[in-house]
């Protein structure tokens, strides 16, 4: 019978946690939230209780709620958002008294909150995202310049997430408006190639599986839904238009989570499905491998009643170490969970 | 305060309820007393409407019998009755009640505020924003909406 | 000529610019003797009075100036006509160099208040001034200097000002333009009616008006620690004054009254409106006619239209009530204009009272009451139409809500159309062909099961008392009443509504109420409805009558009754008792021992002592030493033998008396207390007697008999082998009855209690007794039972006792800390706020420390409560703790363990925020996050404090909430 361990219970910060990643070594936690604090959190070594403890806090960089928080590829910048408009991207400097990480831009555009920031597998683009309903596109410099690529308004509201394909510079968005929006370059400009709807309420969330050809979403209509890439010609007969491919919705799970699933995340190696949910719950799917891939089903694994005491804001699988989950909630704490199958 | 520009110029005036007798029971140290709906209302009843000098009590916009509450299930549902259909501050009203409980009641409540079926131009509009737990956290930060929701919630402290 | 040495010293300290003072009031002393005179004084001043620099000048005339300061008001030792010279001198300085107006306008406003100017003195200052002077260009100062010269002048020669005519009035138009210092306007505002009123102000009257109508409406916020003291509302008050002061202005102030009613400020709204009331009382009908009609426009909308505070709407039918009080004439409507209006505001109105279930019925009718007060024909019209109206109304609706509305308008009218003339006018208001029918319609509503309906009727029948219902309509109502008393379901809330009818039937007549009324009422006082028959007596008048009858009867009837009605009897008896009943008070005190037995005391005892109390306290002191005399051997020998219950009778009695046993009526009560006070089984017994016994010391003269007395007492507080706890009592109460008096030995017996707390079982209980020590007792040793008691004999105390426990608690480690703790805080509650904060910095320390979890509650509680009554009279005082107050609190607030505790803690908290934010910010985070707890406290009560606690916390230093 599959489990999931609560490996420990981090406190620290000061206020709601809102948004929980990792770096992409997997050496490196980091969270974020209404105490307006980045915080890193790495392996104690000498530890053998697989404790994490923070061994660093950027501070300074915004003056409300910070959102979203995300490793570049290259492990060197974060990247912040925060509900006072601006993005912070913070640099690691190595001196004699350690790592240290220095804001060194801020990016200012949107009109209010920034609620996402994301980097594409490529290093290359940054993404945002907004109340005030637009996507932004930086293009990250040599030099470390960050320079508006595109500035995108095709929601009708609130855009809440926005996620990278882990290939390829496909940009996927969630909104307020109920939909996602996904979003790719063509000859120098950046263009909505596909809006999904299905889901009745605001979609929190998303994430891509390993291979890019499937999303998972999270609503506020309190179900989980997958969508299927169909390219143009494909034999299972499904349309497409202006040689784009197509997403489909080809699962949804409802009656399930009781509340809001504010997260979702889909792990790269094990394939399994975290979500995070205003019950206080932490559930943990799969795909079942024996169900049909045009319509497959989901498979529940594991439910952590009261992961946390409060809503849980954010989940995000490690992408090195198997089965390492984290997770963090309106109670203040994150916490760290190891899955065992 | 100016009198142009208030919409809902003639609402009318309920009359208040009294207080809540305190019980034996409640007196009682070994006794629990369950959060019930007369305390939720009794936290709310105060609260002065953003345009009138006047409480959400005596303008009907909460009512007792609109609050349902599961102490065991932890839950609070607020639903609230704006004074006319097109009421602009149903909103702000909405949020005052619903930070008002954020802050009163232990978080191991979910609450939700909801406008009554059918009082409002734009319920659907409204609720989604009053539930979207984002928007709520961000309309603290702001500090106008901050003083306006305080100062209608302040009064109710007195 | 000789320079008088006076003169030439203050000469010599004007030279060398030395400080004047000393010889200024030489000089002064000098010319009020008339050793020297004033023109003496300027002589010998030439040199400096026309010296080249205008700087010397400046200086000598200044002294001059000041000199006659001295000499005011009456300007002592000066003649007329020297007089008129310093006049003509200062008036001519006014034209010398710009430097020297200050000093010359200084002489003349000095010279402006005395009365002995003579003839044209006056207008020579004021032609003076206004053709010498430009106000405006002068300091803040010099400006004010010159409107009260011209505030004096007007006061004491405003004959001689009124001769200048309309030069005095440009003058002063000139004058006061522009000012814009709050003070001088504030003596402006004065000037400008009197101006209005007495002089001609034809052709400036409107320029005139432009002076001070162009501050309104004020706009002044003072400014911090302003040191003046002007306030808005002097300002508004001062410039209502001026618009209202002449009706010449209606043709200017009118227009400017609507233009600001129908402004969107609501401060403009309610200046307008009080300025309207105030120009009603100077403007002729004739003036007011114009505009009545846009006025009622305005006032309509604010009280008819707009939802208001409170304030604008009382603002807006004031108004009307001055507009309606206008155009009273006596007994016609002979103004067009106003019939005209009131007819059509009445039909509007009547229209909204006949509608209760709309917002409109209680705004009409306070808009028809105002039009009511002070206009006997508008009333008369009102109260012909509406009340007829409102009465079919009541008739034909049928629910609760509704007729509640009616009936209340009703009252009020009815009100309005008895009370609200003198008695010729009340024929005049048209209500008495109408009684017949609200007579009626309040007893029919009297009949019905609705209590608040009925309550109603009854304010309603209230009215009629004494006017406009004769004898055989108040006994129609009285027996509806007395029938209603005798239903089963008449309770509570109407008892009180038809003892406030009797009362006013009292009064009006008494004897015809004793006999109509209170005869039956004492006669029903026997049945299941006596309890309440008897709370009923307990409201009425106690009038000589009235008294006389009850008493008699309750005397009789005392010991045939229930016990549980003998208390209810035994409490209107009390009211009802007053000074030197000496019968009642032998009757009483036989009866009361006559009820003695064995085993329980009789339920009736505690009422009966009190009575016993106040009356014996009453006795004279003949009567007192008369009743020891008689009493003390049949107390001792015959009642205490049978029952121990006789002690609480003799505490009322001998402890209240105006006099004390002597000798060995003394002894023998002493020696036979003395055992009670430790021994009896009967706690109440026992303490009892300690009271009597400490009742006895406080007035016993000091000397060798009281000594002796003590002495004896000692040995048995002091008595090793006795029960401690009992011991202390008696210990406790003897320290009290000694420092109430100022006993000249108190500082061992202080010195004795301190040491006492150390006690480690009984520590506590001395603390307690602080309390016992300090507070008011009911039941002797109090101003009434003629105590011996010094001024401020808590201060005393506190002030002797707490270096004592400081040192107590500081230099033995092992003392019983609870037990200072307590002595400390059980001793807060009493001491004025002076005395406390000058201890403040030693006791805080200690009192936190009081604060946790091990101490016990009833220390927890009173310590707290200490703290809550810093906090709210000089929080400062206590503002460096908080940082250590705060989490103490907050671990009682979620671990107390009883829920009193956690409240008291919690409310502690919330009363904090009344400290400076700067104080409190820092705390803030730990204070919400450590709230959440108790949020989910198991007591509903508490969980309510938290509540209100956390969000006071949160709002901290936030936007909205400084």
């Amino acid at each position: 019978m599959a489990r999931l361990d609560e490996v420990c219970k981090l406190p620290g910060h000061q206020g709601i946690v809102w948004n929980v990643g990792w770096n992409h070594e997997g050496t490196i936690l980091i969270s974020c939230g209404e105490d307006k604090t980045v915080r890193l959190w790495a392996r104690n070594i000498n530890s053998e209780n697989n404790l994490w403890v923070c061994h660093s806090i950027l501070s300074d960089g915004h003056q409300r709620t910070i959102r979203s928080v995300s490793f570049s590829p290259c492990n060197k910048l974060i990247a912040s958002a925060s509900f006072d408009g601006t993005c912070c991207i913070w640099e690691k400097k190595t001196s004699t008294e350690g790592n240290q990480y220095e804001c060194t831009a801020t990016l200012e555009g949107h009109e209010n909150e920034v609620k996402c920031v994301a980097w594409s597998a490529s290093g290359s683009f940054l993404a945002t995202c907004s109340r005030d309903k637009s996507v932004w596109i930086w293009e990250v410099g040599e030099d470390g310049d960050f320079e508006c690529a595109a500035v995108l308004s095709a929601h009708t509201q609130d855009v809440k997430k926005v996620v990278w394909h882990p290939h390829q510079d496909i940009l996927a968005s969630a909104s307020y408006d109920n939909t996602v929006k996904l979003f790719c370059e063509e000859d120098d400009d950046w263009v909505c190639f596909g809006t999904l709807k299905s889901h009745d309420s605001t979609v929190w969330s998303l994430a891509f599986d390993s291979s890019g050809k499937n999303l998972a979403t999270c609503s506020d209509d309190r179900t989980i839904k997958i969508w299927k890439e169909y390219l143009p010609g494909n034999q299972f007969g499904i349309a497409t238009s202006d040689n784009t491919p197509t997403w489909k919705c080809v699962c949804t799970l409802s009656a399930v989570h009781p509340r809001a699933v504010y997260d979702i995340s889909w792990c790269h190696q094990t394939g399994l499905i975290a979500t995070a949910s205003g019950d206080d719950a932490i559930r943990i799917f799969r795909i079942d491998p024996e169900s049909d891939p045009h319509a497959p089903t989901l498979e529940q694994l594991v439910t952590v009643p009261r992961a946390h005491e409060q809503d849980v804001n954010s989940v995000a699988w490690n992408p090195v170490i198997t089965g390492l989950l984290a997770s963090c909630s309106d109670d203040m704490h994150l916490k760290v969970w190891q899955y065992k199958g | 305060m100016t009198t142009k520009g208030i919409e809902n110029v003639n609402p009318q005036r309920f009359v208040k309820k009294t207080k809540r007798e305190v019980t034996t029971q409640e007196e009682d140290e070994s006794v629990k007393d369950p959060i019930d709906e007369r305390e939720i209302f009794d936290l709310l009843r105060d609260i002065s409407d953003p345009e009138h000098p006047m409480s959400l009590e005596e303008l009907n916009v909460v009512q007792i019998t609109n609050i349902e509450v599961d102490d065991h299930q932890n839950s609070v549902k607020v639903f609230y009755t704006p004074t006319i259909p097109h009421c602009s501050m149903a909103t702000l009203i909405g949020l005052s009640i619903k930070v008002c409980l954020l802050r009163s009641l232990p978080p191991r409540f979910k609450v939700e505020v909801n406008i009554s079926p059918g009082s409002h131009a734009s319920e659907e509009a409204v609720n989604k924003q009053l539930a979207d737990k984002e928007r709520v956290s961000a309309a603290l930060e702001n500090s106008n909406l901050l003083e306006v929701v305080n100062q209608c919630i302040v009064k109710s402290l007195e | 000529m000789v320079t008088p040495t006076s003169i030439q010293k203050l000469r010599d300290s004007l030279v060398l610019q030395e400080s004047m003072s000393e010889a200024i009031s030489i000089v002064s002393q000098s010319i009020a003797s008339k050793d020297i005179t004033v023109l003496q004084l300027v002589e010998n001043l030439q040199p400096e009075l026309l010296h080249q620099q205008a700087a010397y000048r400046c200086r000598a005339v200044s002294t001059i100036a000041s000199i006659l300061e001295q000499l005011t008001p009456d300007l002592k030792g000066i003649n007329e006509k020297e007089i008129d010279l310093i006049t003509e001198f200062f008036c001519s300085k006014l034209k010398d160099h710009h430097s020297i107006v200050p000093a010359a306008l200084h002489g003349l406003h000095i010279l402006s208040s005395a009365s002995r100017l003579s003839p044209g003195l006056a207008r020579s200052i004021a032609q003076a001034i206004f053709q010498d002077v430009h106000c405006q260009s002068q300091l803040q100062h010099d400006r004010r200097t010159i409107y009260k010269t011209i505030k004096n002048l007007l006061a004491l020669h405003i004959g001689e000002l009124q001769v200048l005519g309309q030069d005095f009035v440009f003058g002063l138009i000139q004058a006061a333009d522009q000012e814009r210092d709050p003070r001088n306007l504030l003596i402006l505002f004065s000037i400008f009616p009197v101006v209005a009123r007495y002089f001609r102000l034809e052709p400036f009257t409107e320029e005139f008006f432009e002076v001070f109508s162009c501050y309104f409406p004020i706009d002044f916020t003072p400014p911090a620690n302003d040191p003046y003291g002007v306030t808005k509302d002097q300002l508004c008050e001062g410039l209502r004054q001026c618009l209202a002061s002449s009706a010449h202005f209606a043709e200017y102030c009118m227009p400017l009254l609507q233009e600001k009613l129908e402004s969107d400020l609501v401060s403009a709204k309610i200046e307008a409106l009080k300025t309207l009331e105030l120009c009603c009382l100077s403007y002729p009908p004739t003036q007011l006619e114009k505009w009545i009609d846009t006025f009622w426009k305005c006032i309509r909308r604010e009280v008819l239209i707009n939802v208001n505070t409170e304030e604008l709407e009382h603002a807006s039918l004031d108004a009307l009530a001055a507009l309606s009080r206008a155009f009273a004439t006596n007994g016609e409507f002979n103004n067009l204009a106003f019939t005209k209006l009131l007819k059509e505001i009445l039909s509007e109105c009547q229209g909204h009272l006949c509608e209760p279930e709309r917002r409109l019925m209680t705004p009409s009718s306070y808009v028809l009451l105002a039009i009511c007060s002070g206009n006997a024909p508008a009333c008369a019209l009102i109260v012909s139409q509406v009340i007829p109206l409102l009465t079919e109304q009541c008739r034909i609706r049928s629910q609760s809500a509704p007729r509640q509305f009616i009936l209340n308008c009703l009252n009020k009218l009815v009100q309005a159309g008895l009370y609200g003339f003198t008695e010729i006018d009340v024929a005049q208001s048209g209500i008495y062909p109408l009684i017949p029918a609200l007579l009626e319609l309040y007893l029919e509503v009297l009949k019905e099961d609705d209590a608040l309906l009925r309550s109603l009727s009854l304010q309603g029948l209230g009215h009629f008392v004494g006017i406009g219902m004769n004898h055989e309509d108040l006994e129609k109502v009285n027996q509806s009443l007395l029938g209603l008393l005798q239903q089963p379901l008449t309770t509570g809330h109407t008892v009180e509504e038809i003892g406030l009818f009797f009362y006013k039937c009292a009064e009006q007549n008494e004897s015809w109420f004793v006999e109509q009324v209170l005869v039956k009422l004492l006669d029903m006082a026997i049945s299941d409805k006596a309890n309440e028959i008897f709370r009923l007596l307990r409201t009425l008048p106690p009038l000589p009558r009235i008294r006389a009858q009850v008493l008699s009867q309750l005397m009789a009837r005392l010991e045939q009754s229930e016990p549980e009605l003998r208390l209810e009897m035994l409490k209107a008896l009390a009211y009802f008792a007053q000074h030197d009943e000496l019968q009642m008070f032998h009757q009483l005190h036989n009866w009361a021992l006559e009820t003695l037995k064995e085993g329980d005391p009789p339920v009736s005892l505690e009422a009966t002592c009190n009575i016993l109390r106040k009356l014996a306290s009453s006795l004279s002191s003949e009567d007192a030493k008369q009743f020891i005399n008689e009493q003390i051997d049949r107390y001792i020998d015959q009642h205490l033998t049978s029952s121990a219950w006789v002690v609480p009778i003799m505490e009322a009695t001998l402890g209240s008396l105006d006099a004390i046993p002597v000798g060995q009526n003394l002894d023998k009560l002493i020696k036979t207390l003395e055992p009670l006070t430790v021994c009896h089984p009967k706690t109440d017994v026992r303490i009892s007697a300690c009271r009597l016994v400490a009742a006895l010391i406080n007035k016993i003269p000091e000397g060798h008999e009281l000594e002796s007395i003590l002495d004896s007492l000692r040995t048995k507080w002091q008595d090793p082998s006795a029960d401690r706890s009992k011991t202390v009592c008696l210990f406790v109460w003897i320290s009290k009855a000694l420092l109430m008096r100022s006993y000249s030995k108190l500082d061992q017996s202080i010195q004795e209690l301190v040491e006492s707390l150390n006690d480690p079982t009984h520590g506590y209980l001395v603390a307690e007794g602080f309390k016992t020590i300090l507070c008011e007792t009911e039941q002797c040793l109090n101003f009434d039972s003629h105590a011996n008691i010094r001024l401020m004999y808590r201060q005393r105390f506190f002030q002797e006792v707490v270096p004592r426990l400081l040192k107590l608690y500081r230099e033995s480690p092992s003392c019983n800390k609870s037990a200072c703790f307590a002595a400390i805080a059980n001793q807060l509650a009493f001491i004025p706020e002076g005395v406390l904060v000058a201890h403040i910095t030693t006791l805080i320390p200690l009192l936190i420390q009081c604060l946790n979890l091990e101490q016990p509650d009833q220390l927890i509680i009173s310590t707290i409560t200490a703290f809550m009554g810093l906090i709210s009279d000089n929080v400062s005082a206590i503002e460096e703790y908080i940082s250590s107050l705060v989490p103490r609190l907050l671990t009682l607030a979620k671990d107390g363990l009883t829920m009193e505790v956690r409240r008291l803690a919690l409310r502690c908290l919330s009363e904090l925020r009344k400290a400076q934010s700067v104080v409190l910010l820092p705390l803030r985070s730990e204070v919400i996050l450590r709230l959440i707890p108790c949020l989910d406290d198991k007591k509903r009560l508490v969980r309510r404090e938290a509540a209100v606690a956390r969000q006071k916390w949160t709002m901290l230093g936030q936007a909205g909430c400084e």
